[in-house]
């Protein structure tokens, strides 16, 4: 059995048999055998002594179990590391940030409390994945869409709280900023909720977000100051019909008047579906074709166009552009997607072509025009997730095909947010190319694009393999922390990553003196003075730790 | 009961159908005389899968069909459907033991779905095909597990013996697991697309 560091045997043992006197000897797991199940898939250790391992995993059932086992762990100070499923695979997965954790599991906490059709929410517990999700709406034929990650395995509330994105409509892809009021066990086991949720009997609970006084949600993602064990989501209401079109644009130069235009029609929601954008030209896919593309290859391309892309600088040379032209094949491809009813997405969609058409030559190309609803299956001819369903296709690419010809054992995501701008899409790949180059990370295949999961911002989300070799990996850890300061240097800083990248990334957020940090920390020795919840979980480490972590 | 438990069951209420292809290890003296293949604690298997896009996942589809010894389903790569419809609600009732031989792609995400019930994968035998007739195969099992799959292995035809093979899997709380690999060849060359091919168990 591994042991949390300072708790001799004797003591696990005791908080052993208190944690299975709580829940059931069932639900307490102390085997490596079983708690071998909470390794990270993707860990950047793989092989090595370093890997984030737990000691335990306990698997509560209830709110009441949760309180239960926080309140043992708090009276021993054994450090717990709450995951709801587990899922968030290239930033951390199910493996606690502090070796030697209890995992609490909270995948059995998996009841949909109430989905509300009229005005579209939903509250559910921190085991309730996408799928679950979408079976109960779609069971009860409830006419509201969830929003879901690709693949949509993962918990809704772990999703949120370790702030993904999903491919719907602007204000449900953020699905943080979509949640509405939470229910969480503080470190001392006392139990709280949010926003309207803070008066007993709440009849707004799901329905207004902030309450009255300090609006705290923010607090408790992305840190470690208490276990969410409920949370309302907004759910949007189920669109009459989809459309999806692209804006085909020849010139190196039409990229910065392309995201311009891009955020005014979204800013003005005359747009509110996942914007795409691509450059066919620069053989760069859209986000919603990656999968076919990893399923049956890229479109084919001529000599002539991969010697001219090789020889491009950032993209660009006056002889691709010419090429381009010549050939037909856009520089920038935007794909434009709209839901709702098919009268109001035509004019959206018409509105969108006319604010473009002042591009010399701009074309536009309907893809899709679907009537909802439509069921799983048929969804399978689309991106599923842009139409609510969640999927596991991001897995059916091959063994190994030509253009995939060295799958990776995993990765870490490197996820810089940036200005949404196109001098800030050259700017971001002339920067970590070089980089890239520098540190040998197998970081750029060709220029990059940016996604649009959020509005006002862009996100890079670029993979570093994890391989085999320790020697590799550890270049690649290393290379990947550079990364991060470079990308502070310029301004930018990730969203999220996994443990062992955490106290560089928030290292970046250092204004005044890492004030944020201090903050985070005066929090932390207020609300868990023993640093029982997930020590070190985005560099917020417990007082008794901090000055060996620093 | 012990949810690790649960799937594990007498051999002589589960493996009839697969009594065909346990013959044939029999009957060429491949089995262990220390271990037999068919043990008294084998796994429940639930369901073959196998990958219909790779020669040897066809060839291991068209063996597992013929020892009827669960039900079958064949995969293009993508097991949403599998997963949504089937698999889930089968482990979330407390069983289904699957074996199979698909991608490592897949094979990672039944292996990811799988924890959520505290399944693991019991067996794994990466088959790495090369260039000509040589296979590498990696094989992660119980020892008495791995004897029973090199047997099986050393055949021409190997991708037909698996699922008889996996039948005999005793299930997650048996003896150590260890790693060893060995090599071999085919009869009838399988084509580098089927590189990397895995076989499994998940218990």
């Amino acid at each position: 059995m591994r042991l949390p560091v300072g708790v001799s045997s004797t003591d696990f043992a005791t908080v052993i048999a208190e944690f299975e006197q709580a829940i059931g000897r069932d639900w307490v797991f102390t085997s490596n055998e079983d708690v071998d199940l909470y390794r990270d898939a993707f860990s950047p250790f793989l092989h090595e002594p370093e890997e984030l391992v737990a000691s335990a995993a306990v698997a509560p059932a209830s709110t009441e179990e949760v309180q239960q086992i926080v309140r043992i762990a708090n009276r021993h100070k054994v450090p717990l590391y709450p995951i709801s499923t587990g899922k968030n695979l290239g930033y951390g997965g199910s493996a606690p940030t502090y070796s030697g954790s209890v995992v609490v599991d909270l995948k059995r906490m998996n009841r949909v409390i109430e989905v509300n059709e009229e005005n579209a929410f939903a509250l559910v517990e921190p085991g309730v994945s996408y799928f679950d999700l979408y079976r109960h709406i779609q069971e009860r034929k409830l006419k509201v869409w969830i929003d879901c990650p690709d693949p949509g395995w993962g918990s809704v509330i772990g999703n949120a709280m370790d702030r993904g994105g999903g491919y719907t409509a602007a204000n449900y892809r953020n699905h943080f900023d979509s949640h509405c009021g939470m229910e969480i066990v503080l470190p001392n086991g006392e139990l709280l909720r949010t926003g309207m949720g803070a008066i007993p009997n709440a009849k707004t609970w799901q329905q207004y977000k902030s309450g009255c006084g300090p609006w705290i949600d923010g607090m408790f993602s992305q840190s470690n100051f208490g276990i969410v064990t409920k949370m309302g989501f907004w759910l949007m209401p189920e669109p009459e019909a989809y459309l999806r079109g692209t804006v085909s644009l020849s010139r190196y130069s039409d990229l910065a008047p392309m995201v311009e235009t891009l955020n005014y029609l979204e800013n003005a929601r005359i747009t509110a579906g996942f914007p795409d954008i691509a450059s066919p030209l620069n053989g760069y896919p859209p986000i919603g074709q990656v999968q076919l593309w990893n399923e049956t290859g890229p479109p084919s391309m001529t000599d002539e166009h991969r010697k001219l892309l090789s020889s491009a600088k950032l993209g660009y040379s006056p002889e691709l552009e010419a090429y381009g032209m010549k050939s037909g094949i856009p520089y920038w491809e935007l794909w434009l997607s709209f839901h709702g009813p098919a009268e109001v997405i035509e004019a959206q969609w018409l509105a969108s072509q006319r604010h473009f058409a002042k591009f010399e030559g701009a074309k536009f190309r309907v893809v899709d025009r679907v009537k909802l609803p439509i069921d799983q299956a048929k969804a399978n001819a689309y991106h599923e997730p842009e139409l609510g369903v969640p999927s596991l296709r991001a897995f059916s690419i091959g063994a190994r095909t030509p253009w995939n010809p060295t799958p990776s054992k995993g990765h870490m995501w490197f996820s810089p947010i940036v200005p949404r701008t196109g001098e800030a899409i050259i700017e971001v790949n002339r920067v970590f190319s070089e980089a890239a180059r520098e540190l040998e990370m197998p970081l750029f295949r060709s220029f990059c694009m940016p996604a649009c999961f959020w509005e006002r911002s862009f996100i890079f989300i670029l993979a570093t393999p994890v391989t085999e070799d320790p020697a590799t990996n550890k270049r690649y850890r290393e290379g990947f922390k550079k990364l991060i300061a470079i990308g502070g240097q310029h301004g930018w800083g990730e969203y999220r990553t996994a443990p062992v990248f955490q106290k560089s990334v928030m290292d970046v957020y250092s204004f005044n003196d890492h004030a944020l940090q201090r903050f985070n920390e005066t929090l932390k020795d207020a609300i868990d003075p023993n640093g029982i919840m997930s020590p070190g979980r985005y560099a917020i480490w417990p007082k008794h730790l901090r000055e060996k972590r620093s | 009961m012990n949810r690790r438990n649960f799937f594990l069951t007498t051999a002589a209420a589960t493996i009839s159908g697969a009594v065909a292809d346990l013959a044939w290890l029999a009957a060429t003296g491949q089995t262990d005389p220390v271990t037999p293949a068919a043990s008294t604690l084998s796994v429940r298997l639930y369901k073959f899968i196998y990958d219909r896009r790779y020669s040897a996942g066809r060839a291991f589809g068209v063996a597992a069909e013929r020892a009827r010894s669960a039900g079958i389903v064949a995969i293009g790569g993508d097991i949403t459907a599998l997963w949504a419809r089937d698999l889930r609600l089968q482990w979330s009732a407390g069983g289904g033991a699957i074996a199979g031989m698909t991608t490592t792609q897949t094979l990672f995400c039944l292996e990811q779905l799988a924890k959520d019930h505290w399944m693991r994968v019991v067996v794994r035998a990466e088959h790495a095909i090369s260039e000509g007739h040589e296979i590498a195969h990696r094989l992660t099992a119980s020892a008495p597990m791995i004897a029973r799959m090199t047997s099986a292995l050393e055949a021409g035809d190997w991708p037909t013996k698996m699922p008889a093979v996996l039948t005999t899997c005793q299930g997650a709380d048996g003896e150590p697991r260890m790693t060893r690999v060995i090599g071999s060849t085919c009869e009838k060359r399988l084509t580098m697309t089927d590189e990397k091919l895995v076989s499994f168990v998940i218990a």
